[in-house]
């Protein structure tokens, strides 16, 4: 246990690293270029305005890039989410054989590199005819978050009760409707958990999103901000705009689910 | 209604038996306790009976059809669960209706079922609370109203009360039991409990290792048990067993206990040298008048510890045997609570024959054949 003082100077380093990075790219988007390239530099815009936000809605089509981003990332999470769901069901709480061994392919299944896999994707997406499209994208963030979300799932599985479910297979539910109607709302903290990940990985992604979908119409934010650089221009403030954009609904979508990432859901159900 | 049959179940986890060549038939009505102590098998075999474990062998009969097949949801019987394992994210009232809903029965029908298990249960005003914020006793209502509501034929209870402390065990099981009067619904009852299970049972099942022991009407179970299992287990304090030496004269066998011969029940195997006796506490008897008379045996005895209860005082005593070397016995006694008994003291204890229980000291199964017909012996 770390004593108090260290603890707070440590928690200090942890925040400053962490929200460093998002506040200067905050502060540059009310900057001028001037403003930016002057030394020494300024900490606080000396002009605050909206200039580079109204450039970064303009110069490149941004609204459509959040819309592109926003239905890849929610339609993958929601693919996720009904994959991992059963997965994580299956491990928990079927017999299955070979179940070790399940969730160590899982695992490795996550460790791969991305780039690695990056020409065998182009091919089959290529082959089904889904380049350029939302597809292209969904299938394979899909895929990617599937390990991890339905390691947590599996965890908050587990911690239901088997006699609650037991009770609502009794009471008439199949097994599937037990795991609707009973498992999942009580594993909810679990389920927001796994929905933030996997959305958080759709909506980052930059690698994939680049090779498989880069057609104008249906870019996604990370590979649409970088067209705002130009040959031999780097417009910093409107790039950083095009990010605050970029990082505010993503902040929004945690700080509204983290509400919800609520512990203790299945206190009273059973005797303890 | 639930006229249930069980025919030579099996059922094993690995290289484990849990439960073996169990018989069981269930009239419909009936309330059975399957008794026995932890990890018997008792709350398997009511498992099996609901559907969430599969036997792997024998047959579940259900009023004339075989269910081993069904899923829980068709079987239309009922779970009380040890731990309540109620909905802990919806209201009482919506755990309640749960079942119904699930089921397509219309809304105004659940409500009206819903209130009336409320009501009969003393429900009515927790109906909008969360499991969390109900007490013990309060969540095990719920669970059993949630079973009263559906209406299942048969009705099936793990362990329901043992998480409650005594006061309210005692006034839920008189609750169980009214409801049975009431309901006259086929219910079938898991304890470690032995007076739950002498309490609420029509009939009463003693488990052990998996097998049915004994059978029978609770009075059967406590009077003539068949094993020294069942001898030991039914009754507080237990029947006290002692294993006595045999001396055979003329294919006769007489035992011997405290220096007194004792004519035991006519034994066949002839090369048996001991015999277990059995006496229930409340058959020895100071100085009673009541066995004047009757034939019985005379012990003497020495007081090792005293244990009032008021209205009784349990007494352990050890008897004396005429010389040093033989084997020393202690059993308890339990006397009315007027009679004073204090440690050290010497007493006399009369048991009458009619009242001793004989065992074969190998296999444990009962000699006395006076009620062996009315004890249902399967082991």
């Amino acid at each position: 246990m770390l004593k108090l003082p260290l603890r707070w100077i440590a928690a200090a380093v942890l925040l400053i690293n962490g929200f460093f990075p998002a506040l200067w790219i905050l502060l540059t988007s009310f900057k001028s270029d001037i403003e930016l390239a002057q030394t020494p530099i300024t900490w606080l815009p000396q002009n605050p305005g909206l200039s580079n936000y109204i450039h970064a809605f303009s110069d490149q089509p941004l609204l459509l890039f959040l819309g592109n981003s926003f239905a890849v990332a929610l339609l993958s999470t929601l693919l996720t989410l009904f994959a991992a769901t059963g997965a994580a069901y299956a491990l928990t709480r079927l017999h299955l054989r070979h179940r070790g061994l399940i969730l160590t392919l899982l695992v490795a299944v996550a460790m791969f590199p991305p780039a690695t896999l990056l020409v065998p994707l182009f091919e089959i997406m290529r082959g089904l005819g889904l380049i350029n499209t939302y597809g292209a994208l969904i299938l394979p963030y899909a895929v990617q978050s599937l390990p991890v979300c339905t390691l947590v799932l599996a965890s908050f599985f587990q911690q239901v009760p088997k006699d609650i479910e037991n009770a609502a297979m009794l009471d008439g539910c199949t097994r599937l409707q037990a795991l609707y109607r009973i498992v999942l709302p009580l594993s909810a903290p679990g389920v927001f958990t796994a929905s933030i990940l996997a959305f958080v990985n759709s909506w980052d992604e930059f690698l994939l999103a680049l090779t498989l979908n880069a057609a104008p119409g249906s870019r996604t934010l990370p590979v649409g901000i970088m067209l705002y650089q130009g040959e031999f221009t780097f417009p910093w403030p409107v790039i950083s705009a095009a990010l605050v954009v970029a990082i505010v609904p993503l902040a929004i979508l945690i700080i509204v689910f983290q509400e919800r990432v609520i512990s203790g859901l299945t206190t009273g159900g059973i005797k303890g | 209604m639930a006229k249930l049959s069980l025919q030579r179940l099996g059922k094993r986890f690995a290289q484990t038996v849990i439960l073996k060549e169990i018989d069981l038939d269930i009239a419909s009505g009936e309330f059975i306790v399957l008794v026995g102590p932890s990890g018997c098998g008792k709350s398997t075999l009511l498992r099996i009976l609901a559907g969430l474990e599969e036997a792997d062998e024998g047959q579940v009969i259900l009023d004339g059809r075989s269910i081993n097949r069904l899923p829980p949801r068709e079987r239309n019987m009922a779970l009380v669960f040890q731990d309540y394992a109620l909905y802990p994210h919806k209201t009482v009232y919506d755990n309640l209706a749960f079942g119904l809903s699930i089921r397509g029965t219309q809304k105004h029908e659940i409500q009206q079922k819903v209130h009336a298990a409320a009501d009969l249960l003393q429900l009515t005003g927790l109906l909008q609370r969360k499991p969390a914020a109900l007490s013990g006793g309060q969540r095990q209502r719920v669970a059993i109203g949630r079973a009263l509501v559906r209406e299942a034929q048969l009705f099936l209870f793990d362990e329901p009360l043992s998480n409650l402390d005594a006061k309210l065990r005692t006034e839920m099981r008189m609750e169980i039991k009214r409801l049975h009067q009431r309901l006259g619904k086929t219910m079938i009852y898991v304890t470690h409990d032995q007076v739950e299970a002498m309490t609420l049972a029509d009939r009463i099942a003693v488990i052990n290792h998996g097998r049915i022991e004994q059978l029978g009407t609770p009075a059967e179970i406590y009077q003539f048990p068949a094993t020294t299992f069942v001898a030991g287990f039914m009754g507080a304090p237990p029947m006290n067993l002692l294993t006595l030496p045999l001396q055979w004269s003329a294919g006769n066998a007489t035992a011997f206990i405290a220096g007194q011969a004792l004519p035991t029940h006519p034994l066949e195997n002839t090369s048996e040298k001991e015999i277990t006796l059995g006496i229930r506490p409340e058959h020895l008897r100071i100085n009673d008048s009541t066995l004047n008379g009757q034939p019985g045996l005379l012990l003497n005895a020495a007081v090792e510890l005293v244990e009032p209860l008021g209205s009784e005082t349990i007494a352990t005593l050890r008897l004396e045997q005429p010389t040093a070397n033989l084997e020393q016995y202690t059993v308890q006694a339990r006397f009315p609570g007027n009679q004073s008994i204090s440690n050290g003291q010497n007493l006399q204890v009369h048991v009458a024959y009619a009242n001793l229980h004989w065992f074969d000291s190998n296999s444990g199964i009962r000699l006395t054949t006076s009620q062996a017909s009315s004890a249902e012996q399967v082991a």
